[in-house]
């Protein structure tokens, strides 16, 4: 399988354990070596907040038996992600799914309601 | 019913009870001491009939969440010893509310949740609150068609869902 992972930083939360649960997500799943795992860092100007997230997922791929890399996705995330699904066969594209309210409804982030429309491929929303 | 005046508007105060479309005797109460009768009732709502994620499903997951909404102001709707009807307004920490409201399938279209509404307002506002809001998916129309006839108007729109507020 060759799973796409978005990680969203966001500028108010920074590197928390939020912006990763869609990694945490993918990584506790039934683990398979045949697996490929691609990380896209997306909404972070150059500067600490995206260098400490990109070291952190980073570190939770270090014990990944698979491939796996991670990378900052520069410009506009949502074409850019299209464009990545583009180059290569994609098996499931996994981001985050928002934010909740006070009252606890799901409000899905911009970017997930993007893709949940325009993604080519099965898309898994972790929140 | 003791109604709650304002310039422009009157909304029932709760207690009280209601005949709904089908000549059923509903009573709407302020929320209060009855949490697992309220567990019972989320509990027989249909997973398919939830709207945006709620509400949540299995006791271990309703109970924290009835806690956060026991937060504000809410009103029930009791028909015989069930729980039929919810409705809250719950406290966004900006000043305004969050209301949400769930009816079960058997006793929907038949004016109870419009009328849980008008009761949470009111109560609401005998409570101090000022604003409500919530978030509406488009295609909800029962819903939508719920909250215009209670004073709502569209505030705005993110993606596949609209944005309606009040001040009470
Ligand atoms: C939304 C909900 C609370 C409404 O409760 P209710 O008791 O059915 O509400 P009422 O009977 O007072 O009014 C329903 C209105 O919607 C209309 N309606 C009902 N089903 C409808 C449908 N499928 N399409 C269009 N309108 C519909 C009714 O005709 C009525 O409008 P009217 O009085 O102008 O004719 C209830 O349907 C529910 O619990 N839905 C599931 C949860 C939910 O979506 N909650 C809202 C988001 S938190």
């Amino acid at each position: 399988m060759n799973v796409l992972v978005v990680l969203e930083l966001d500028p108010d939360t920074g590197a928390d354990d939020d912006a990763l649960a869609p990694l945490d997500w993918v990584l506790q799943r039934a683990r398979r070596a045949s697996d490929r795992i691609a990380v896209l860092l997306v909404g972070a100007a150059p500067g600490a907040p995206a260098e400490a997230l990109e070291e952190r997922a980073t570190r939770r791929l270090g014990s990944w038996p698979g491939i796996a890399h991670v990378r900052r996705l520069p410009g506009e995330p949502p074409r850019e992600i299209l464009r990545v699904l583009g180059h290569e066969p994609w098996d499931e594209l996994v981001v985050s799914g928002g934010t909740r309210t006070p009252a606890g409804k799901i409000r899905p982030g911009s970017l997930a309601e993007y893709l949940l429309l325009n993604a080519p491929v099965t898309l898994t929303l972790v929140r | 019913m003791s109604p709650v005046r304002s310039a422009t508007e009157i909304l029932p105060l709760p207690p009280f009870g209601l005949q709904d479309a089908l000549g059923r005797r509903v009573f709407i109460r302020p929320a209060g001491e009855d949490t697992e009768a309220l567990v019972a009732f989320y509990e027989r709502f249909d997973p398919a009939d939830r709207a945006q994620g709620l509400p949540p499903t299995g006791s271990a997951r309703i109970r924290p969440w009835l806690a956060v909404l026991a937060e504000g102001p809410g009103v029930v709707a009791w028909h015989e010893d069930h729980a039929v009807g919810h409705a809250s307004l719950v406290p966004d920490g900006r000043g305004a509310h969050e209301l949400v409201v769930f009816v079960l399938q058997g006793y929907r279209g038949t004016g109870i949740g419009t009328t849980l509404v008008r009761a949470l307002l009111g109560l609401g506002r005998a409570r101090g609150v000022t604003r409500a809001w919530l978030t509406v998916q488009r295609w909800n129309h029962a819903a939508v068609s719920v909250y215009r006839k209670t004073g709502f108007e569209r505030a705005g729109e993110e993606g596949l869902e609209i944005i309606m507020s009040r001040s009470l």
